[in-house]
């Protein structure tokens, strides 16, 4: 068993900080046995397999491992753990999306935009942003909502808001995306029509 | 408009619909919110915004999944953190392991590995005990057993080594053997069958001046994976082919 097991993370970077080279690389060795099985699990709901997860979990502890100096102990450790994972893990998954560029037929539900826009387009993409937020406010209930979210701004696939969420029904996240996009058209459908038809 | 124009507008558009509003903070914040990182003023003010956001009510759930991970107990997950703890090596930091090629790839790849290892192995095949080499699985991470000891080539080499050596274990029936370069490709990988402990190393792949790792595993009649080797170095700094 690891003499530092005991200290907290934050405990252990200090020791890790100050302590001649051979214990510096204990402690590090034991701050590493801690981040491996938080990310590793949060990998994998997001991935839904463990290849996926395990591809995205090396970027991610790469990623810590080149920044963890410029950890500065102004919270804990796993609060800024979180920052670097997630936004490695969901630049990766926008990556692989816009890679993939293939259409997915989940009973008509687009895939996630590419984000890249011109300016102009940047514009009209604001003010039907702004439609669309206030109907989602209005109109979908909170799981909708945040499967929408998930999807189309975080860029998660279905089944791994599924697994995130831990929602047990049977078609998981697809039918509160679909269900939620029905709403969104209804309600947008007429306004849409002016603004994209004319 | 119909409903597929409309279903992608509506995709194109989500994220310009994000932040909700001015009190949206960024998406990371919920994890700093969740472990009172923040003085409490802020921390009563972000949390009651989460209860009535949609948008931040899903970056806290993301954020709440991570934080409350619990011990390892799940066999995925075992299997992903041995795949880390292997890739990680104290001295150099991080090496990565062998990363899979894309899934598109993938059938393409197959089929020429395929065809590599026949031509390859061809000629060997009168020579394999019968039976053969079991079906070796992919890399488990998981060994029961003492490891296997290297032979060589291991450290500074004045010479081009033309074998891999190394001790053979008594549980195994076969061996796979993997040759990485620096970032963790591998360079070269086969198998082998019996009570051996060494195979030939193919002509021109090791570089003068170049450092390469590499690494044997140990398999049963079943298949499954024994022992294995550390990852071991050499660089050849000397001597003629």
């Amino acid at each position: 068993m690891s003499r530092y097991k005991n200290l907290d993370d934050e405990a252990l970077i200090r020791r890790l900080r100050e302590a001649d080279p051979a214990e510096s690389q204990a402690c590090r060795n034991e701050l590493f046995t801690r981040v491996y099985p938080r990310v590793a699990q949060w990998c994998l709901r997001l991935c839904g397999n463990r290849d996926d997860a395990a591809d995205m979990a090396q970027d991610v502890v790469e990623r810590v491992h080149k920044q963890l100096d410029s950890f500065r102990l102004e919270s804990r450790f796993t609060t800024w753990l979180y920052t670097v994972t997630r936004r490695t893990a969901l630049n990766r998954m926008k990556s692989e999306m816009r890679h993939r560029r293939r259409r997915v037929d989940e009973d008509r539900v687009p895939e996630p935009a590419d984000t890249a826009a011109t300016a102009p387009e940047l514009l009209t993409s604001n003010v039907v942003g702004e439609r669309i937020r206030d109907v989602m406010k209005e109109k979908l209930n909170p799981m909708e909502a945040q499967v929408v979210y998930l999807h189309y701004v975080d860029g998660m696939t279905l089944p791994a808001i599924t697994n995130m969420l831990g929602l047990t029904n049977k078609s998981g996240s697809k039918a509160l995306l679909v269900g939620g996009m029905r709403k969104l058209r209804r309600h947008l459908g007429p306004w849409l029509d002016r603004q994209f038809e004319a | 408009m119909d409903e597929e124009r409309m279903n992608k507008i509506i995709a194109d558009h989500m994220p310009a619909a994000y932040p909700v509003d001015s009190e949206c903070p960024p998406a990371e914040i919920w994890a700093a919110v969740i472990n009172h990182d923040l003085p409490a003023e802020e921390h009563e003010k972000l949390a009651a915004h989460s209860r009535v956001c949609q948008a931040c009510a899903s970056e806290y759930t993301l954020a709440q999944k991570f934080l409350s991970a619990s011990d390892r107990t799940d066999k995925d997950v075992e299997w992903i953190v041995g795949q880390l703890e292997r890739a990680h090596r104290p001295e150099s930091n991080v090496v990565r392991f062998p990363r899979r090629w894309p899934r598109y790839a993938q059938p393409l790849l197959g089929v020429a590995a395929a065809a590599m290892l026949v031509i390859a192995f061809a000629p060997m095949l009168p020579i394999l005990q019968p039976g053969g080499v079991p079906v070796l699985p992919p890399d488990t991470g998981v060994y029961r057993g003492a490891d296997v000891s290297i032979v060589q080539p291991a450290g500074e080499l004045d010479y081009f080594p033309r074998q891999l050596e190394w001790r053979h274990h008594p549980e195994a029936q076969a061996y796979r053997l993997a040759m990485y370069g620096v970032d963790g490709e591998i360079l070269w990988q086969t198998e082998t069958s019996g009570d051996v402990d060494s195979v030939g190393v193919p002509d021109e792949l090791v570089q003068r001046h170049v450092v390469y790792y590499w690494q044997v595993e140990a398999f049963s009649a079943q298949g499954d994976a024994v022992a294995r080797s550390r990852r071991t170095e050499f660089r050849v700094s000397g001597g003629t082919r």
